[in-house]
């Protein structure tokens, strides 16, 4: 199971959740006060976890460090202080495994466009949670994530939410981004 | 530059990423500990139902 996560704590998360095959997007849970959130999320019977952290936690409130990170990886774009990025993870996967896809296919490839679309409704049940969130990125550790996160970000412009969501960032190479207006 | 940064960054963006997200869930299991793992009271949703069937199948060989 993914370092921190016990089945008491899994077993929190997903209590409202279906317990058979679904598509399932859960709460909202707070970490950290307007800085970090988790969204449980089960597909098919697999379980994942995606989480929301704002630049400034994530650079561990360090205004230098999150400098540092902008220049490297964003082209120095500075990010609304209300924005989000996004990761996600499988409750399952271990330090072994998480970064090995072969490992965690989905049990039914075919369904990748549902689980890009079930994502997406993690992302704008966020973004309804938290209308403050304009901005959301990602930052795709393979080009199959990126190809994921990008069709899951053209969903919830196209269907989830009202208004547009649409990208801001010119294609650094690393960090990805979206508005939402 | 960042073009560059993606060229390296595989290994030690997984590592970073890696640990961020552990130390999430492992806040995460603090405050459930602590009973304070709290719900964002969010609005009536707009977006679609929030479960919903799976739509296709597995296909068959």
């Amino acid at each position: 199971m993914f370092p921190g996560v016990d089945e008491d704590l899994k077993g929190f998360l997903f209590q409202g959740a279906p317990q058979e095959h679904c598509a399932w997007v859960g709460d909202i849970f707070s970490l950290t006060e307007n800085a970090q959130e988790l969204v449980p999320v089960r597909f098919g019977l697999q379980d994942f976890l995606v989480g929301f952290t704002s630049p400034q936690h994530e650079a561990a409130n360090d205004p230098e460090l999150l400098l540092t990170y902008l220049a490297g990886y964003a082209d120095g774009f500075v990010p609304d202080p209300c924005s989000r990025l996004v990761k996600f993870a499988r409750v399952e996967s271990d330090q072994t495994n998480h970064y090995q896809p072969d490992v965690w296919k989905l049990s039914v490839p075919e369904q990748v466009y549902q689980f890009s679309q079930t994502l997406g409704l993690a992302v704008a049940s966020h973004s309804e949670g938290l209308p403050e969130c304009q901005q959301y990125f990602f930052w795709a550790a393979s080009a199959s994530l990126e190809k994921l996160y990008k069709r899951t970000f053209r969903y919830i412009d196209r269907a989830c939410l009202p208004g547009e969501f649409k990208p801001i960032l010119a294609s650094t190479g690393v960090l990805n981004g979206y508005q939402r207006t | 530059m960042a073009i560059n940064a993606r060229k390296n960054i595989d290994q030690s963006s997984l590592e970073l990423k890696q640990a961020s997200l552990g130390r999430m869930l492992v806040q995460a299991k603090v405050l459930h500990q602590q009973g304070n793992l709290r719900k964002v009271a969010a609005p009536t949703s707009r977006v679609r139902s929030k479960s919903a069937p799976l739509r296709v199948q597995p296909v068959e060989a």
